[in-house]
């Protein structure tokens, strides 16, 4: 009998303990899972926040790059078509009334332009095709170099606003960076529709720089991190005196 | 825990299960797997009738217990880990499994254990092992693969129906194993295993049973 007992009791002991033991398994995934459940929750609200304030510094530099348009165009084009119209008013033959109606006329124009640009939500209505053809236009006409734009698939709005603002403002990026520092005397630009992908490719032929070194001043770094924050990718094509080409895509 | 208790607990379960297809599963998440797990609770609850019935009027119960627990609710179960588990890997090897274990059933009972009169713990052996492998599988590609990463583990009725099974399986299939053995213990011994062996199913059956308001319950209240 005393035997049986040491028997049972060693059946029951190891079904015992091999149950604590499959207890202690379901415990342990059950933190490990909690605990990555919160890793996660983590990561995703330091990406939030990240893509927050890519947006806000985005609106904060297409805001400024507006106004400094502005300002060169109040400077440069308004303030000389003023200058022109004071000019020819001053003049006391009958034509300069005419001649000065038709230039207040085309500064009104300009005028009514400009207060579009400034406008906060402007950027946010314009189309993106509608958006890339008025920053070609300004280049070429500031006489800079010579533009051109190109499209491929149906064109289709972005209906992410903030994707939009991203988007702009790194095409903005990228002209700047090929009128500061590359001296092109053309850009294209390319747009590609293929169902919700969305491809962009910038080219010039200015004076090229070498991929490896990554130069700080164009910021190459800038323009990756912010295709990031929209799950974008971006390639840079580049050779010393061979141009440029900056692909990019991004779903939309 | 003695039997009427231990059938009590099978039926609290079922009459759990019954309630939520009845009434919640209609408007909350029709699910083809809490029908395949109340099926089963159905099932132990009239082969365990049964049982029952042929021990009271003095006649042997063991093939009931063989074909019923050790080969058909095996089957079940294996289904239900079937459809619980995505990974095509873990779904193929359980139909192997599944293929062999009826294999080998129809060969232990036709040459080996008399399925009238032994207890067929072979074949229980393989089928705990194979139930304790394929949760422990699942459980551990819930985190090794983030699935259900948005909601809590303890929301999740397959969490629970699959810990149940573990700890029914790991405490249970050494009593089963040694069942022939047993039957040489003082009966009061055997009793007292067999009290704590119900008492784990029990529980079970009632988990299987409850394990679907667990989204309604720990969802919202402790969810995000």
């Amino acid at each position: 009998m005393e035997s049986n007992s040491i028997e049972l009791f060693i059946v029951l002991l190891s079904g015992i303990f091999l149950m604590f033991i499959m207890s202690g398994f379901i415990v342990a995934m059950v933190l490990i899972h909690r605990q990555r459940q919160v890793k996660s929750r983590h990561r995703v609200e330091l990406m939030k926040a990240d893509y927050e304030k890519t947006i806000l510094n985005v609106e904060k530099e297409i805001r400024e790059e507006t106004l400094q348009y502005v300002s060169q165009e109040l400077h440069d084009n308004i303030g000389q078509l003023l200058s022109l119209t004071k000019l020819v008013l001053n003049n006391p033959e009958p034509s300069s009334v005419f001649e000065g109606k038709k230039l207040i006329n085309q500064i009104i124009k300009e005028v009514r332009s400009l207060s579009k640009s400034i406008n906060r939500d402007y950027i946010k209505d314009l189309k993106f095709e509608d958006f890339l053809k008025d920053e070609l236009d300004k280049v070429e006409r500031s006489g800079f170099c010579k533009t051109e734009l190109t499209q491929k698939g149906t064109v289709m709005d972005i209906p992410d606003e903030n994707k939009k603002l991203i988007l702009i403002r790194l095409v903005q990026e990228c002209l700047n960076n090929a009128i500061k520092h590359a001296s092109p005397t053309w850009i294209k630009i390319h747009l590609e529709h293929d169902g919700p992908n969305l491809g962009l490719t910038i080219t010039d032929d200015g004076v090229g720089f070498d991929t490896n070194t990554h130069p700080k001043g164009l910021g190459l770094i800038n323009l990756q991190s912010r295709i990031n924050a929209i799950n974008g990718n971006i390639y840079i094509l580049s050779e010393p005196q061979k141009g440029t080409q900056i692909k990019m895509s991004v779903m939309v | 825990m003695s039997s009427s208790v231990y059938l009590l607990s099978i039926f609290l379960g079922l009459a759990g299960g019954i309630c939520y297809t009845l009434k919640i599963n209609k408007s909350y998440k029709k699910s083809k797997i809490q029908l395949l797990i109340l099926g089963l609770i159905l099932f132990v609850a009239c082969f365990e009738l049964y049982a029952i019935y042929l021990a009271k009027s003095g006649r042997h119960n063991r093939f009931v217990y063989n074909i019923c627990f050790f080969y058909l609710e095996t089957f079940l179960l294996l289904g239900y880990l079937y459809a619980i588990n995505l990974s095509k890997k873990v779904r193929l090897t359980i139909l192997y499994f599944s293929l062999i274990y009826l294999i080998w059933g129809i060969t232990n009972s036709l040459f080996i254990q008399d399925i009238w009169l032994t207890w067929h713990n072979y074949s229980y052996l393989m089928a705990s092992l194979s139930i304790l492998t394929f949760c422990l599988v699942f459980i551990f590609g819930i985190t090794k693969n983030n699935k259900y990463f948005e909601q809590p583990l303890w929301s999740i009725p397959h969490f629970w129906n699959t810990s149940m099974l573990l700890i029914f399986y790991s405490s249970g299939f050494l009593y089963f194993l040694s069942l022939d053995f047993l039957t040489e213990l003082d009966p009061k011994l055997v009793d007292i295993l067999g009290s704590f062996n119900r008492f784990v199913a029990g529980t079970m059956y009632i988990v299987l049973g409850f394990s679907y308001y667990t989204p309604l319950i720990f969802s919202t209240a402790h969810g995000k």
